[in-house]
């Protein structure tokens, strides 16, 4: 080996030890943030598992530990004289009187057999206690329709379902085993309805695992028979973006620019129509305009030709708007400059087509004051076409 | 002198390394392409100092009638933080410590680009759709009028967080687009006429026409 191969090796290890030990420390570094909670070498890992939380009391995430019986195994049914009998099985040993308010709900069509324990009651009306049993009907009273009796068998859960209560065992949906240390619900994120520890599904479709009724007194009330102009969750940005589902139209402002043409089209009182039209004026500032007219060609669309007012604005860049029918029939459009709340109401009475328009400068402490018709003129109602639009002044 | 020169290539490979490894996992934890968690987002004006006062309309006389506005029904700032487990914590600001009851309404919603969307139901409101029922206290998925799934929220002074589990982060909408409040008085009996107030989270600055929640049974 001569002089030049011995150093050359040297350095060569030399820049293999740089690179390895680099490497292996970002690994390391890497590596540390994406582990999981520490898990105490006194609990074997097969005796459960941890689950993360946010503790707000703390405001950061925890784990706690669930032990490994509250997983579920299995579900049978079977037929007896007077009803049926549901055995829910578990992976261990159930603990005669668990440190943690523990859940069973077996979800059926619109039934739920619940079972409390570790001292948590479940609030149906009447409401179910630890330790107890009861199937309750799933709608906005939560009323308890019968207590069933259980017992507990190793690793079993055992109901008897009375023939009397009507119900189709058969129908089962879905398991639910809610699991928390009493200790910290209070602190857990969503309470005992976060922390569902084990699922046990008889179907292939993805369902919604229900809340348990909540335990203030619920506030119930009908609602008005409103109706948004906009479908469900719909968001539409003027200029509009793919997902919108607007297209050009016709140029409804005369500014030489084609506008976008909203799917709206909402059929009103006095066959009448209502759309959205979105106008393009300049790169940063496109508005909004609600317009009323009759779909005379039956295409169950408000084409160009067929609008005959516009009863709603949106005049402010980067407003926000929504639009409405109430249980009368008046079409209303609120628009809201977010920057200074300055808030505008239009209302469109279908059946004599008129408009009244109130504005809010927000803050003022004066709440809403009418500005069309001009309350000198003593109408109740003006025409459409005669509000000073801004929309027509800005091209 | 050689040696120097060597360790400080290969160090210089092994930084840019780690600043490429630092940025894919900082990228992996952020589930939304326009929003890096943490980054707080604070509405375009500031909270106010008293109540405001704004009005509805009376659907009978549609005339305007006037009332308070409360500043803990009003949004002061959003940000969302990402968990080792991937859990998503949405942190919704108010201006003043939100109270234990009320006896008018009160939503929050956080819009996702499409159809999807959170909605929390705070105070005296029962929301249904097609899948079942959002009391208030709870918070839901929706997309459109359907159901996804429930999620916990939690309500600490003047803030409202809602979590999203590591499972249920894919369900959500790759874009955050807006986080709303919706509030209105009891005797009027609904949140569609009443105040809303938005803070603009996708950064595009664009108008927007919104339905509010919720859409009533047919």
């Amino acid at each position: 080996m001569t002089g030049w191969e011995y150093g050359h090796t040297q350095k060569t290890r030399l820049d293999w030890l740089i690179v390895v030990t680099g490497l292996l420390a970002i690994v390391g570094c890497s590596h540390a943030q994406g582990l999981p909670a520490p898990v105490p070498s006194q609990v074997p890992v097969q005796a459960g598992e941890w689950k993360f939380y946010y503790d707000v009391l703390l405001d950061r995430g925890a784990n706690y530990f669930v032990p490994r019986w509250t997983r579920l195994s299995g579900y049978t049914v079977e037929s007896l004289n007077s009803g049926y009998r549901l055995t829910i099985h578990f992976s261990d040993t159930i603990p005669p009187s668990p440190s943690a308010y523990v859940t069973v709900e077996v979800y059926f069509d619109s039934y739920v057999l619940v079972y409390s324990d570790g001292g948590y009651t479940y609030c149906s009306n009447p409401p179910v206690g630890s330790g107890q049993a009861g199937i309750v009907e799933m709608n906005e009273e939560f009323p308890l329709i019968a207590y069933v009796p259980v017992t507990i068998q190793t690793n079993r859960m055992v109901f008897e379902i009375p023939e009397e209560v009507g119900m189709d065992v058969n129908t089962a949906k879905l398991v639910v085993v809610r699991y928390v240390p009493t200790d910290i619900e209070s602190r857990v994120a969503g309470g005992i309805n976060a922390c569902v520890v084990s699922l046990l599904s008889f179907t292939n479709i993805s369902s919604t695992i229900p809340d348990h009724p909540n335990c203030h007194s619920l506030q119930r009330r009908v609602p008005r028979r409103d109706e948004s102009l906009f479908p469900p969750g719909a968001s539409w940005s003027c200029p509009p973006e793919d997902d919108d589902g607007a297209r050009r139209g016709g140029d409804y402002d005369r500014n030489g620019k084609r506008d976008w043409d909203y799917p709206m089209d909402k059929p009103i009182d006095n066959g009448k129509m209502v759309d959205l039209r979105g106008l393009d004026k300049t790169e940063t500032d496109d508005r909004f305009v609600l317009v009323v007219g009759e779909d005379r060609n039956g295409n169950g669309e408000l084409d160009d030709n067929e609008i005959e007012a516009p009863i709603g604005e949106c005049p402010t860049e980067g407003g926000i708007n929504y639009g409405f029918i109430d249980e009368n029939g008046y079409i209303h459009w609120i628009n809201r400059d977010p920057r200074t709340g300055f808030t505008r109401h239009f209302i469109y009475n279908p059946q004599n087509g008129g408009l009244k328009v109130y504005i809010d400068p927000d803050g003022d402490g004066k709440g809403g004051h009418k500005v069309y018709p001009p309350p000198s003129s003593g109408q109740e109602w003006g025409d459409p076409n005669g509000y000073h639009w801004d929309w027509k002044r800005y091209r | 002198m050689r040696i120097a020169a060597r360790i400080a290539i290969m160090w210089f490979i092994i930084s840019a390394a780690a600043v490429g490894l630092w940025h894919l996992h900082k990228q992996r934890q952020q589930p939304f392409a326009n929003l890096s968690p943490g980054k707080v987002v604070t509405a375009q004006h500031p909270c106010s100092e008293t109540d405001k006062c704004t009005f509805y309309i009376d659907p009978d006389t549609t005339e305007p009638v006037n009332y308070k506005v409360p500043r803990w029904s009003m949004v002061r700032a959003f940000w969302y933080e990402v968990a080792r487990d991937g859990t998503v914590m949405f942190h919704i600001q108010m201006c003043a410590p939100l109270p234990e009851h009320s006896s008018n309404l009160m939503a929050l919603r956080i819009d996702f680009k499409g159809s999807r969307y959170v909605i929390v139901p705070l105070y005296g409101y029962t929301f249904p759709y097609t899948d079942g029922l959002i009391v208030h206290g709870e918070a839901a998925l929706v997309e459109g009028d359907h159901l996804l799934t429930f999620l916990p929220i939690s309500i600490v002074g003047e803030r409202v967080l809602v979590v999203v589990p590591a499972w249920a982060v894919k369900q959500l909408g790759r874009r955050l687009d807006y986080v709303w409040t919706f509030y209105a008085p009891e005797e009027y009996g609904s949140l569609i006429g009443g105040y809303f107030d938005g803070i603009d989270l996708s950064g595009l600055k664009r108008s927007v026409a919104i339905s509010v929640p919720p859409s009533p049974p047919k």
